[in-house]
């Protein structure tokens, strides 16, 4: 179990790694000169090009340019964006926990949704309420994040005005208009994670309903509330918890577009402003953070599996 | 129960009735037949070859070019000369969404392909090799599968800048790291199949056990993910369009046509409703027979 | 055959725990439908071992799940009665059926590898037996599992009894089975193969563990086995299935003395007597290899099921279906040319 884990966090590790040479090489593959860039507008003399060179160490040979850059990276310093001359990490600190509001919410949603669904949905395979969930189901799944943002938008916003269409309130400065900007964005980013964990949720208790020991748990005479409410769901529960695990890791994508749909300043707009801005030391570190936290989450989904599963945790012969 | 009478006089007639199911009939005839009792996959598959032949037809069918201005009709609603009515520049929409089922086909169907052929020759020396070139290979799948899938796709499209192609790229390499987890998954397996050690065992070279025994045994996985890669990359197109990354003006791209249609949501809402309904409707279409595919190719599961 | 008659066989010399009449079985699938069981019928006496024997997919495992009322979805159980110590099943409710499952009825299945839930202790998953029908606190259940566990044979039963399934063997995990299925004492066990997966030496510890069950006990036990070593060492009595029907019933003795259907003396070809079996653990103890498959029945059977693969087949086995018929003592046959010389009639 233990080294398990261990060789699972050193692979985390090198994946890092790999992941921010990649983010190096591919920011200095982008068009245009980074010194220049970075010089800005006003001073575009090549002395002071050659300044802002020897400056930021871009005369330097790369791998020497890489180790400078991660160093300070876990040092905390990303640099200062071209544009507001801000610091990165304080733009990203700034920035991180709007969008874990809105993933949690998104998650709450989900789950709320997403796993009673799944269980009716077994139970009652072949009846109206199987179909009814399996056609939200892949209804979920089909819909684009943007194209339901946009419809609730439309049908709730723009003519009813049940809710603000757009942008964001601090919860500390007013909590209620918090909470109501933050509805339709959870719903949006919520609803095709629900229909994932519902999907998943259904096959697992598929699985669940039909195995042996459920038979056994049958035949011991317990009611069908705990043949399936214990027996089969918890074992269903350790595969739908590590794909809401990983699909938690997958919000971190639809972030991105909801939070650009709903002009939410969070992590994602971060990352989209810095795209379109060119502002190449606010990409390089969002990219890099988004990577830190993707296989964080990850990692963390594996050692809760292993923690759920008696079979791995017990004696330890891993996956 | 009544005794068959035919039975008493002709006994060679009862033959039939120990027929064990199944069995005699060709797999691929079997695999049609189960697939066509799945009547939502068969709405599915009748979608997908309607959404295919729009694509491919579109000049035809469409009664406008995508690029036709009609300044006496801008947001026209739907009905009338213009079937689903005109955009914030007077343009045809059924005709722009026609067009746009091209560019999302051409994006969804390539990249696949682009993935596939990238990760199957990476993901069959993995695992088939093992050892060494596995572990860098795994390490590196392990450092793409790192960045979200969008955030990936993003991030190549910025750094490829905007166009049909690069977004094709973007999406396919953006599916390749789990795709080569899949087929070694795969490959890892049946490595230990008896028939594999055999044909080992028996001298024939790695490339004939690998053509001869282990692709054609990929087959269904490659098929099935397919089947779910695709819609992901219709969504993926119209997302990376939308967002300003992909198609670039004036080609119509759903999601390019979605992102206009945010600036009039009021003034013209049927600029959001018929192509958010195209990429619904073709992403449902492409679910549909994809879980019909999966349902017959792979029985294990329930769908 | 009548319902009445068959019961009245063994009502003379034994108490009957559970009766079961005409039970037919049919299972809807893809490809149509099979007939599971058709028209089966045998009764079970208290302090009887009674083992129902035959090939795989002959319908002995179908029958058990139907006592229990567990068939699976896809199938039905289109005629049939089974009672239980005097009551009809049929006329139930769910609840009170499932009051009767695991106290009255217990069911040792096949499968020791995965027929316990893997995320529970074993502790948890006999107390849940005990909690369930005996209405103890969970404390109590605990040391009642301790003490099953310690009568079936698992040695350190109070460590044991935290540990998950995995953790144990697979004949430790078939013990913690039984342990469950006799928790509650109940008068009939049926036990679907118990010791197929098992070793020898670990099979008669789990016969031993019946043994005791039906001494100590009184338990009524249904052995469903294709093992004919096991039937020769712990039945009373042998029901012999044939493609979902019954071909032949008697007293073990007398099974293994005079066979009397072509089938049965097949299976009997490598273990012809009772005593002698008992010596064989371990050999050739499995049922003699008859050439041919047991036929899948897509309709109940119109002639002799087995003439396909029976030496005595002869024109009548092809076009008519053989009854149960009377061979002496509690031995009935379903065969037109039974016996030894197969030509009685």
């Amino acid at each position: 179990m233990t080294r398990y884990l261990l060789r699972r966090t050193l692979h985390a590790l090198i994946a890092l790694f790999l992941a921010t040479v990649m983010v190096f090489i591919g920011i200095r593959a982008l068009p245009g000169d980074p010194a220049i860039a970075l010089a800005g507008e006003e001073a575009l003399n090549p002395e002071m090009i050659e300044a802002i060179r020897q400056r930021y160490g871009l005369d330097q040979p790369p791998p020497v340019q890489y180790w400078r850059w991660i160093g300070q990276a876990v040092q905390g310093d990303f640099g200062r964006s071209i544009r507001t001359g801000l610091p990165v990490s304080a733009l990203i600190v700034s920035r991180i926990p709007i969008t874990i509001q809105l993933t949690m919410l998104s998650l709450l949603v989900a789950v709320t949704i997403g796993m009673p669904a799944g269980v009716i949905s077994a139970v009652r395979r072949g009846k109206p309420a199987d179909y009814l969930a399996n056609g939200f189901g892949l209804a979920g799944l089909s819909i684009p994040n943007f194209v339901l943002g946009m419809a609730l938008i439309i049908t709730l916003t723009v003519d009813r005005n049940w809710f603000p269409s757009s942008g964001y309130t601090s919860f500390a400065v007013d909590p209620v208009d918090n909470l109501m900007r933050m509805v339709l964005p959870a719903i949006t980013l919520g609803t095709s994670m629900s229909a994932i964990i519902m999907r998943q949720m259904r096959s697992s208790m598929l699985d669940a309903l039909t195995a042996d020991y459920v038979r056994t748990a049958r035949s011991k005479g317990l009611s069908e509330w705990s043949v399936i409410g214990s027996h089969a769901l918890r074992n269903s529960l350790i595969t739908v918890t590590t794909v809401i695990g990983l699909q938690l890791a997958g919000l971190l994508s639809g972030a991105v577009i909801t939070e650009q749909i709903f002009l939410i300043p969070g992590f994602g707009k971060l990352l989209l402003d810095s795209v379109f801005q060119r502002d190449y030391p606010v990409l390089q570190g969002v990219v890099v953070i988004a990577a830190v936290a993707y296989v964080s989450i990850n990692l963390l989904v594996d050692i809760t599996y292993s923690l759920l599963n008696p079979r791995i945790r017990v004696s330890g012969t891993g996956v | 129960m009544a005794v068959d009478p035919s039975a008493r006089v002709d006994p060679g007639s009862l033959e039939p009735r120990v027929a064990v199911p199944g069995k005699g009939r060709s797999r691929r005839a079997q695999v049609w037949r189960r697939f066509r009792r799945n009547k939502t996959a068969l709405v599915g598959l009748t979608c997908v070859v309607l959404f295919v032949l729009a694509a491919l037809f579109a000049p035809v069918l469409a009664p406008f070019t995508y690029n036709q201005n009609f300044f006496e009709a801008v947001l026209a609603p739907p009905g009338g000369e213009h079937l689903m009515g005109t955009d914030d520049l007077g343009r045809d929409i059924y005709s722009r969404v026609l067009h746009g089922a091209r560019v999302s086909m051409q994006a969804a169907v390539m990249a696949t392909v682009l993935a596939m052929v990238v990760s199957l020759p990476l993901g069959l020396v993995a695992g088939y090799y093992r050892g060494a070139i596995d572990s860098v290979i795994m390490r590196l799948v392990d450092a793409l599968l790192a960045f979200p899938f969008i955030i990936l796709a993003i991030a190549l499209a910025a750094i490829l800048g905007p166009s049909l192609m690069n977004v094709t790229i973007a999406l396919g390499v953006g599916s390749v790291p789990s795709l080569i987890r899949i087929i070694r998954g795969e490959v890892l397996g049946l490595r230990e199949e008896d028939y594999v050690d055999g044909a080992i065992a028996s001298g024939a070279t790695d490339v004939s056990v690998l053509s001869r025994h282990i692709v054609p045994n990929l087959m269904n996985t490659l098929l099935v993910q397919a089947t779910v890669m695709i819609p992901g990359n219709i969504i993926g197109e119209a997302t990376l369009s939308y967002l300003g990354l992909g198609v670039q003006l004036p080609r119509p791209s759903w999601g390019v046509m979605l992102n206009a249609a945010q600036q009039n949501l009021s003034s013209g809402p049927w600029m959001l409703v018929f192509p958010g309904a195209a990429i619904c409707i073709a992403t449902l279409a492409f679910n549909l027979f994809g879980d019909g595919v999966r349902d017959v190719l792979d029985p294990k599961t329930h769908r | 055959m009548t319902a009445t008659g068959q019961a009245a066989d063994t009502a003379s010399t034994t108490q009957t725990r559970l009766q079961v009449d005409d039970l037919s079985v049919r299972f809807h699938t893809d490809d149509g439908d099979i007939c599971a069981v058709d028209g089966l019928s045998f009764d079970l006496g208290a302090r009887e071992v009674l083992a129902l024997v035959g090939e795989s997919g002959c319908g002995k495992s179908v029958t058990a799940t139907a006592i229990l009322g567990l068939l699976p979805d896809a199938a039905e159980m289109t005629s049939g009665r089974i009672v239980l110590d005097g009551t009809d099943l049929a006329g139930l409710s769910r609840s009170q059926l499932r009051a009767l499952r695991g106290s009255k009825i217990g069911m040792v299945f096949q499968e020791p590898m995965t027929s316990l839930n893997p995320v529970f202790t074993v502790g948890r998953q006999i107390g849940e037996v005990l909690t369930r029908h005996l209405g103890h606190r969970k404390r109590q259940a605990r040391e009642v599992a301790v003490e099953l566990l310690d009568r079936v044979g698992i040695p350190a039963p109070r460590q044991r009894i935290s540990e998950y399934p995995h953790q144990l063997s697979g004949g430790m995990r078939q013990r913690v089975m039984i342990a469950m299925a006799i928790a509650c004492n109940p008068s009939v066990l049926i036990a679907d193969e118990p010791t197929t997966a098992l070793d020898v030496t670990i099979q008669a510890g789990i016969l031993d563990i019946m043994r005791s069950l039906r001494s100590d006990l009184g338990t009524s036990i249904i052995l469903i086995t294709h093992d004919l070593g096991v039937v020769a060492d712990i039945a009373d009595r042998v029901v012999i299935m044939y493609a979902g029907r019954k071909i032949e019933q008697a007293p073990v003795e007398q099974l293994f003395s005079q066979p009397q259907h072509p089938y049965t003396m097949g299976l009997l070809g490598a273990v012809p007597r009772p005593g002698m079996a008992a010596m064989m653990h371990g050999a050739d103890r499995r049922l003699a290899e008859i050439p041919g498959r047991v036929p899948v029945m897509t309709a109940p059977a119109s002639d002799c099921s087995f003439h396909p693969r029976c030496p005595r087949a002869a024109d009548r086995c092809r076009s008519l279906r053989p009854e149960l018929e009377g061979r002496g003592h509690d031995h009935r046959v379903a065969c037109f040319y039974p016996g030894e010389e197969g030509g009685a009639q």
